[in-house]
């Protein structure tokens, strides 16, 4: 915030403009000289043709207020601004703010009356808005016609840094091209101060830099609670569920008919009529209806996934029927090989 | 000849007999069949058909592929018993004549007796061929009259029930076999016998199958013989007790039908003769299989022409018999398990 005169006047930015640059160093130097009387006879012109309008160029003390004050090591006033110059041509009869008690954020509102030698004359281009110095925005500028039918240009800054201390501030003067020559307007100086100071008091916890406040802290205790009761509850849930379903299927996998038939089986020697008789019921249940050789058909239909086993499975009917109802002729098959081999495809199937 | 020797000529004989009838009757292979086994196992048997499908053709044939006589009678409601057995009429010299009837006439060498659309018949009639049929004897001309040799085929079209007599339970109990003959469904078939001219001559196709294959009058005691050579092991015996179980008390063997209540549908089930004659068809049938001993297939494969006509429902299911006998059956084979 606190930069040098040097930086700011090397900073195109300041100021009106690079050109005017060295013509304003010329017109001041020539103003301390000589010229001074001459200077001095133009403003008493000026501020009899306008004597209402208050104020209009910054003291020509100012630079050397400036450099006292800006290298004073006590935080003081400080004039940052400053570009007095004797202006070349007619000077604005200007109607600024009040030049004190402002802070950032503050809008100052400068009225330019659009008159030379008290001939209304007119502007064929506003100003540019836009970034003025480290301190000040100039808004869009406006016209404005008051009730006398005079008309003013009116240029809207904004103070856009805040002051670490009370601080002068001047805007800088410019040019205007009227349609009847260039029309001068003067610098200006305000002062800003800050909002607060920069430590109101040291220590004992009064900081300007409060810590944050901690938030009350809500009771969750019983949120925690009841979202662990329904977690638990839904997780309890689910592992029903999920159990359910397992003895589902392991159930409905032991109601399978060959599995059946393969516990069946387990007790029993492959020689036991109730061994093939079991055997038969599984094959029955399996096709849905009795089964006999001619029937046979059916089981495939129904349980295509047996049909590679079709030799085995006919050749332990014709074993059946040898064995029950023919001569009783000792059968060869084995009813629990069968019965393992089918019960593995069926699981298969059934998966 | 050893009588295993002996069986099996009659075997092959029984065979070609078949094979001789295909030639003449397409499409109708399983009714064939049937007849074949009733013809050894000396049972009689009912055709029931739609008109024209050949029940006659048929018959014909079989009559001459086993030789002996035929003979043949149209049921009519003024047929009257009677006329079975005598024949009157006045002779060239004026004088009364009696002669037997078609019954009579043939004497012991009748050994087909076709009557045809034997419900337009009056019961009495209808009662005197029962006899004729379970005794083979009727009484006329104060003595008995045998015809050992004979088989009863009657047909009877389902199509009119005027004038018609319905058969009593006890006459259709009689009958081995009660078989639904259809028209043939195989498209082929049914393009032969409406384009194939062979087909349209009947008295020709007849006279193709070759006349007297077996010997007609040894088929009694070859058909006792075959009784005697199949063997019934003590499953198949269980798995036949179930079957008539099933067919007095179906509820008891988880046999359902749907729309019906199977505690209220069976008034009666099948007959000890029924399930004689069931067994004697079954035998045939083990026997022309080649084999020594019964399977549940040979039973099962005349079941529906044996026990479809010899379960009696309750009047309320009565009138649907023909969709529920078949389904009855259908569901008994599928139910009875087997070995047990």
């Amino acid at each position: 915030m606190t930069t040098s005169r040097a930086d700011r006047t090397a900073d195109p930015r300041h100021g009106m403009s690079p050109v005017m640059n060295p013509l304003i160093r010329a017109l001041l130097c020539a103003s301390l000289l000589q010229l001074t009387p001459l200077a001095n006879a133009e403003q008493t012109a000026e501020q009899a043709a306008a004597p209402v309008e208050g104020a209009t160029a910054p003291a020509p003390e100012a630079p050397s207020a400036t450099e006292t004050l800006a290298d004073s090591a006590v935080p003081a006033p400080e004039v940052v601004e400053a570009a007095p110059a004797a202006p070349a041509g007619p000077v604005a009869q200007v109607q600024p703010p009040r030049a004190w008690g402002h802070s950032v954020g503050d809008l100052l509102t400068q009225r330019v009356l659009l008159a030379i030698d008290g001939r209304a004359t007119g502007l064929p281009r506003l100003p540019d808005p836009g970034r003025i110095g480290v301190w000040l925005e100039r808004r869009p500028a406006r016209l404005d016609t008051d009730t006398d039918g005079r008309r003013w240009l009116v240029l809207d800054y904004q103070l856009i840094n805040a002051p670490q201390t009370l601080t002068a501030i001047t805007v800088p003067a410019f040019e205007l091209r009227t349609d009847d020559g260039p029309l001068q307007v003067p610098a200006w100086t305000f002062s800003a101060a800050p909002l607060t100071p920069r430590t109101a008091f040291a220590g004992n916890g009064l900081d300007a830099l409060q810590p944050d406040r901690g938030a009350p802290a809500v009771d969750t205790a019983p949120l925690r609670h009841r979202l662990l009761l329904w977690s638990g509850l839904t997780g309890a849930l689910l592992l029903a569920w999920g159990g359910w379903l397992v003895w589902r299927n392991v159930r409905s996998a032991r109601a399978q008919p060959f599995a059946q038939a393969q516990r069946t089986l387990r007790g029993l020697k492959d020689d036991a009529p109730e061994a093939w008789q079991a055997l038969h019921r599984a094959f029955d249940r399996t096709a849905g209806a009795s089964l006999q050789p001619a029937s046979l058909h059916r089981l495939f239909e129904r349980a295509p996934h047996f049909a590679p086993l079709r030799a085995d499975i006919e050749r332990f009917y014709a074993d059946s029927a040898a064995r029950f109802f023919g001569d009783g002729g000792a059968a060869a098959g084995s009813p629990r090989a069968l019965v393992r081999t089918l019960a593995r495809i069926e699981r298969r199937h059934e998966s | 000849m050893s009588s295993q020797e002996q069986l099996q000529d009659w075997r092959d004989a029984a065979l070609r007999i078949e094979n001789e009838i295909r030639k003449a009757v397409i499409g109708q292979d399983g009714i064939v069949r049937l007849i074949n086994v009733a013809l050894f196992a000396r049972g009689h048997v009912l055709l029931e058909g739609d008109v024209g499908v050949g029940k006659t053709t048929v018959l014909r044939a079989f009559a001459r592929a086993i030789g002996g006589d035929f003979e043949r009678v149209e049921g009519t409601v003024d047929l009257m018993p009677n006329d079975l057995v005598y024949h009157t009429y006045v002779d060239a010299d004026g004088k009364p004549r009696i002669e037997p009837g078609p019954l009579l006439r043939h004497g012991e060498r009748l050994t087909t007796f076709f009557f045809n659309e034997i419900n337009r018949a009056r019961p009495q009639v209808q009662s005197l061929l029962l006899r004729a049929m379970a005794e083979r004897t009727v009484s006329a001309f104060n003595r008995d009259y045998s015809f050992p040799h004979m088989t009863v085929f009657a047909d009877r079209n389902k199509v009119e029930k005027e004038e018609t007599f319905e058969l009593a339970s006890a006459a259709r109990d009689r009958f081995m076999f009660e078989l639904r003959m259809e028209t043939p469904r195989d498209p082929s078939v049914r393009r032969a016998l409406v384009f194939d001219t062979a087909y349209h001559d009947v008295d020709a196709l007849i006279d193709t199958v070759s006349p007297g294959l077996i010997d007609a009058f040894q088929l009694n005691a070859i058909a006792a013989h075959i009784q005697r050579s199949v063997s019934a092991s003590e499953a198949m015996e269980r798995y036949v007790m179930d079957l008539w179980d099933a067919s007095q008390n179906p509820a008891a063997f988880d046999i359902r039908i749907d729309g019906v209540d199977m505690k209220r549908l069976i008034l009666a089930g099948a007959s000890p003769r029924g399930m004689s004659a069931l067994l004697r068809a079954a035998r045939v049938v083990a026997w022309l299989d080649g084999r020594s001993h019964l399977q549940p297939d040979d039973v099962r494969a005349i079941l529906p022409s044996t026990l479809g006509h010899r379960v009696f429902f309750t009047p309320v299911y009565e009138m649907r018999r023909a969709q529920i006998a078949d389904a009855l059956i259908a569901q008994i084979i599928d139910k009875i398990a087997t070995p047990r």
